[in-house]
């Protein structure tokens, strides 16, 4: 079968809904063969598939220290005057 | 022999195709009527190896269910050994985590409804992090965003009786915490994002990543240094307001796409643009550390360019 080639700013434009899954089979095909031969697309499609492992890690977006506490005094001062509302 | 955790077996099967993993979890989770929903791999294989030195040579993969729990086994080919992480949680812990979960969460809804106000935080607990995200996304200020995070909390108590479940609970949660906090950046003039950031026409254009270089593996602590964590947060809060909101909800989160709309008052094509730009932007503004200049001390980061 022949793949049709794919410029890089069409394969930029994808590049995320590629890393989704979220691509019908023939563009998915034509942009697989482009990262293949362009190390430059290719650099960015594992550099972006880094962050988002890297933020989706769940190490990045702790919870400030005491969130929990401190949450938990407000809900008990303020709930049961919400009630009483 | 050797033993997993639960998070490095999560992330070997990220690293299966698409039919690997359904057959797996099918396997897994025979006569589950609720098997657990695995998302899709989302790791290069630079990051996949990081992460989990060994799937690299991982060959074959299958499971099995028994009395005594759940066990991932799988071939190493380098090794040619068999690996098993076992076990991970008892059986009546797999077959049915999603309704036992739902049943919980609506008993205690119920319960809240009728007086038990003292529930609502046992109620709340699990979506700490995800209202607190949410509204960061929106402020990218810590101390903005726990204040914010806690009225949407007594918002969301008071608005009990209209939750009618048409969504998620937890999405629910986000869409008050992403109006509070937006509210809250209306509010208050002293905020450096102004009307621009809410505008749709500059999305048509396209990103031109501003840099090439070829990113090496990180190693897998590599998170737990304090200059990525703090790269990474600096990078996320250089984000213009409506990128963080997608980028923080989908990525950071694990909303999926009609979920990161939901809650963000958006269509899904908006979201699909904006996550887009998001992605290539953090790619951007990371790229000087992940050159390898952060580990090995040598701050002389030269961009890469192709024309």
């Amino acid at each position: 079968m022949t793949v049709v080639e794919i410029s890089c700013v069409h394969v930029w434009r994808e590049i995320s809904n590629y890393i989704e899954g979220d691509l019908d089979p023939v563009l998915r095909d034509r942009m697989a063969a482009h990262f293949k031969t362009c190390a430059h697309c290719s650099a960015i499609l594992d550099g972006t598939r880094n962050v988002i492992g890297l933020v989706a890690d769940g190490k990045t977006f702790d919870l400030p220290r005491g969130f929990s506490e401190r949450l938990r005094q407000r809900l008990a001062q303020s709930l049961p005057n919400l009630r009483k509302r | 022999m050797s033993f997993l955790t639960a998070q490095q077996l999560i992330s070997m099967i990220n690293t299966l195709d698409d039919q690997s993993r359904t057959n797996l979890v099918r396997l897994l989770f025979a006569g589950a009527t609720n098997p657990p929903e695995i998302r899709p791999p989302y790791f290069g294989k630079a990051s996949i190896c990081m992460r989990f030195p060994t799937a690299q040579n991982v060959s074959s993969i299958w499971g099995h269910s028994s009395e005594k729990g759940f066990a991932i086994c799988f071939w190493h080919d380098a090794l040619k050994e068999r690996y098993v992480c076992e076990p991970i949680c008892r059986v009546s812990e797999v077959c049915m985590p999603s309704t036992a979960q739902t049943l919980t969460e609506q008993a205690l809804i119920e319960r809240v409804r009728a007086g038990k106000s003292e529930l609502f935080y046992q109620l709340i607990e699990p979506y700490q992090r995800a209202v607190f995200s949410a509204a960061y996304s929106v402020l990218a200020n810590e101390a903005d965003a726990e204040d914010v995070a806690q009225e949407a909390f007594l918002k969301a108590y008071s608005r009990l009786e209209q939750f009618r479940g048409e969504c998620k609970f937890s999405t629910w949660l986000v869409q008050i915490a992403v109006n509070e906090a937006r509210m809250r950046r209306r509010k208050d003039r002293k905020t450096l994002y102004d009307s621009i950031d809410e505008g749709y026409q500059d999305e048509s254009g396209d990103y031109f990543p501003i840099d090439f270089a070829d990113w090496r593996e990180i190693p897998s602590d590599a998170v737990e240094q304090k200059e990525l964590k703090e790269a990474l947060s600096r990078a996320i809060a250089s984000l213009k307001p409506m990128y963080r909101e997608v980028f923080i909800l989908r990525d950071v989160q694990g909303f999926n796409i009609r979920e990161t709309a939901e809650a963000l008052g958006l269509n899904e094509a908006l979201v699909r643009t904006r996550l887009l730009r998001a992605r290539l932007q953090m790619r951007d503004a990371l790229a000087p550390g992940y050159d390898g200049s952060w580990l090995s001390g040598n701050p002389s980061y030269k961009k890469v360019r192709p024309f």
